[in-house]
């Protein structure tokens, strides 16, 4: 069967998703068009919003709806630590705990050269600008631990650490709450190369 | 005699190359499975591969492990081994696969490398000792990925790292980007690079006694020699570095002396990817002295001292898969080779025609039939009056 003009459109668009193959496009597009109107154009408006309306923060590079984003603008922070993630997910994540009371910068990427990502590709120089006024005395670098994460932090460690600023890496080891039996060999594995001893 | 030795317990595929559906339970401790070329013997080998390591041994896409017109395939394995019992299972769809541990879903396909172990012996193996230096890193990072997760973690990463090094050497080579910009992936080069360096070098070294033991069991005579060459030894040095920190300073130092010459050839020239396994008989170089017969031995030798390295790493042999190489060697070889390995593992043994087979191997185990993907017990398939042709 061939589908109707409209409806081909609409998979064709669909399938561009990261995650959505073929099928998946096939099945989200015929849900769709059998949904009541103002369901679908709640999800059109919606789409249309989120992209007129989110843009990135002038000061750490999140995304945001407000100029500059809510972490930045609350005074309750303290903008002595600065962390530094790859992604706004990132940010997501570390929120949730809670805990940090810093501000972030986002990167928006990590070098790969295998993607055509070198250190001009990232939000460095905003980085570099935030710390001109000295306020900054901490930068965690909190990249994924793999390949391209800390390549991306030795990159920051060596650009930073001239600057008189302190340079620190996001530990890695054993996740709280979890057992030993029931651990992942690679992560044991790191965690005991890590060791430290109790003082 | 049978100590502790992982054993398959049963075997399902689904649409997997030609068998439309199998369930097979494989009790006891040698199997072998007789038929034609084409009709499935070596594709039921695979399954048991795929779903051990993760991958299939075949070059080619995953993609063709499905059965022709078939929207998918399905490998579902139940094994038993100091783990406990366990399930394990691979989907195959055109758009990648899926593993699954007792009904879970695996994040990533590694994970399967915790579970069944195996080792695998095929025709292709008879080429160790004189082909290039690749078959035989490919032979210690075989046994080291299901050994040492450890291992298999760092390997990966170096593989990355490599391939980001290359592209970025490639790129300066081109013009678009800095010699600077190497220096953030050299320090996790050197680093991950040292680690598959020592790994493989501390295998070699308990592999080697193995091997000599092995080998002078099945010849009777030479004394077979095993040594890991780093690419930074030099020809006058015997013996590589077998401390972590000697080996880092060593692949720093060979680094810093490549880096004019990676920027003008745009590619990586250091690391574990240009090492090679030195094999010698009484002294002298295997792969440029030995004969077709004492190649084989070696190859033979080597192939049960990594059964015993796996069992001394993970405290259980693993399974045992010949893949049509037992007719390849002589009688002479083939009872050796039968005595050593069989009775430890349990062991699966495909061949074209049960004549070729030790004698007596037949009466020890189970027989079967592989005709067109399917497969029959051949007290059965006797009865059928299947047998022939």
């Amino acid at each position: 069967m061939v589908l109707p003009g409209p409806l081909a459109r609409l998979v064709e668009e669909l399938s561009r998703l990261p995650g959505i193959g073929p099928k998946t496009a096939q099945r989200l597009a015929f849900h769709i068009v059998e949904q009541p109107q103002e369901r679908v154009t709640a999800l059109a408006n919606a789409l249309v919003e989120a992209r007129e309306q989110i843009r990135t923060c002038s000061v750490c590079c999140n995304l945001t709806d407000v100029d500059p984003c809510r972490l930045c603008s609350d005074p309750q922070r303290d903008d002595a630590l600065l962390c530094v993630v790859e992604g706004p997910r990132d940010v997501m994540a570390l929120e949730r705990t809670r805990e940090y009371r810093g501000r972030y910068h986002v990167l928006r990427g990590a070098i790969s050269p295998l993607d055509g990502i070198g250190p001009g590709e990232l939000r460095i120089r905003e980085l570099l600008d935030r710390l001109q006024s000295g306020e900054v005395r901490e930068v965690i670098l909190a990249t994924d631990p793999d390949p391209e994460g800390e390549a991306t932090a030795m990159y920051l460690s060596r650009l930073l650490k001239p600057l008189g600023v302190k340079v620190t890496r996001m530990a890695r080891g054993m996740p709280v709450g979890g057992s030993v039996e029931y651990m992942d060999e690679v992560t044991l594995a790191k965690a005991m190369e890590g060791r430290r001893e109790i003082t | 005699m049978w100590g502790e030795a992982v054993r398959i317990e049963g075997l399902e595929l689904i649409s997997f190359r030609n068998y439309t559906r199998l369930a097979l339970s494989l009790p006891g401790s040698l199997h072998l499975f007789l038929g034609g070329n084409g009709q499935g013997k070596t594709n039921l080998l695979e399954a048991i591969y795929l779903v051990a390591t993760g991958r299939s041994m075949r070059a080619g896409r995953d993609e063709e492990m499905i059965r022709w017109g078939a929207p998918q395939a399905e490998v579902r394995l139940e094994a038993e081994s100091l783990r406990g019992r366990y399930e394990l299972q691979v989907v195959l769809t055109p758009r990648g696969k899926r593993a699954y541990v007792n009904g879970n879903w695996v994040r990533r396909l590694g994970e399967l490398l915790e579970y069944l172990s195996a080792v695998l012996f095929v025709p292709d193996d008879l080429h160790l000792v004189k082909g290039g230096p690749e078959a035989r890193r490919r032979y210690l990072d075989g046994q080291l990925v299901q050994a040492l997760p450890a291992y298999r973690e760092a390997l990966a990463k170096f593989q990355r790292i490599l391939r980001q090094r290359n592209r970025l050497l490639d790129r300066i080579g081109q013009g678009e980007g800095s010699a600077g910009s190497l220096e953030v992936w050299d320090a996790a080069f050197v680093e991950e690079a040292s680690r598959v360096i020592h790994r493989r070098a501390l295998a070699v070294e308990a592999l080697s006694p193995l091997a000599a033991e092995a080998h002078q069991r099945v010849a009777g005579s030479k004394e077979l020699s095993l040594r890991y060459r780093p690419y930074f030894l030099e020809e006058t040095e015997d013996e590589a570095p077998t401390s972590l920190d000697v080996i880092r300073e060593r692949v720093e130092a060979s680094l810093r002396e490549a880096r004019p010459l990676e920027l003008r050839r745009g590619t990586s020239l250091v690391g574990p990817q240009r090492d090679d396994l030195e094999m010698t008989l009484d002294g002298r170089s295997a792969r440029r002295f030995a004969s077709q017969g004492e190649q084989r031995t070696v190859v033979l030798a080597c192939k049960i001292a990594e059964l015993e390295l796996m069992a001394s790493y993970l405290g259980e042999y693993p399974v045992l898969l010949l893949d049509d190489v037992l007719s390849e060697l002589d009688p002479v070889r083939q009872a050796a080779f039968v005595e050593v390995a069989m009775g430890r593992t349990q062991t699966l043994v495909t061949s074209t025609e049960a004549t070729s087979l030790p004698a007596g191997l037949r009466e020890q185990g189970r027989s079967y039939r592989v005709r067109a993907g399917q497969i029959q017990p051949e007290e059965e398939a006797l009865r059928d009056g299947s047998v022939g042709g």
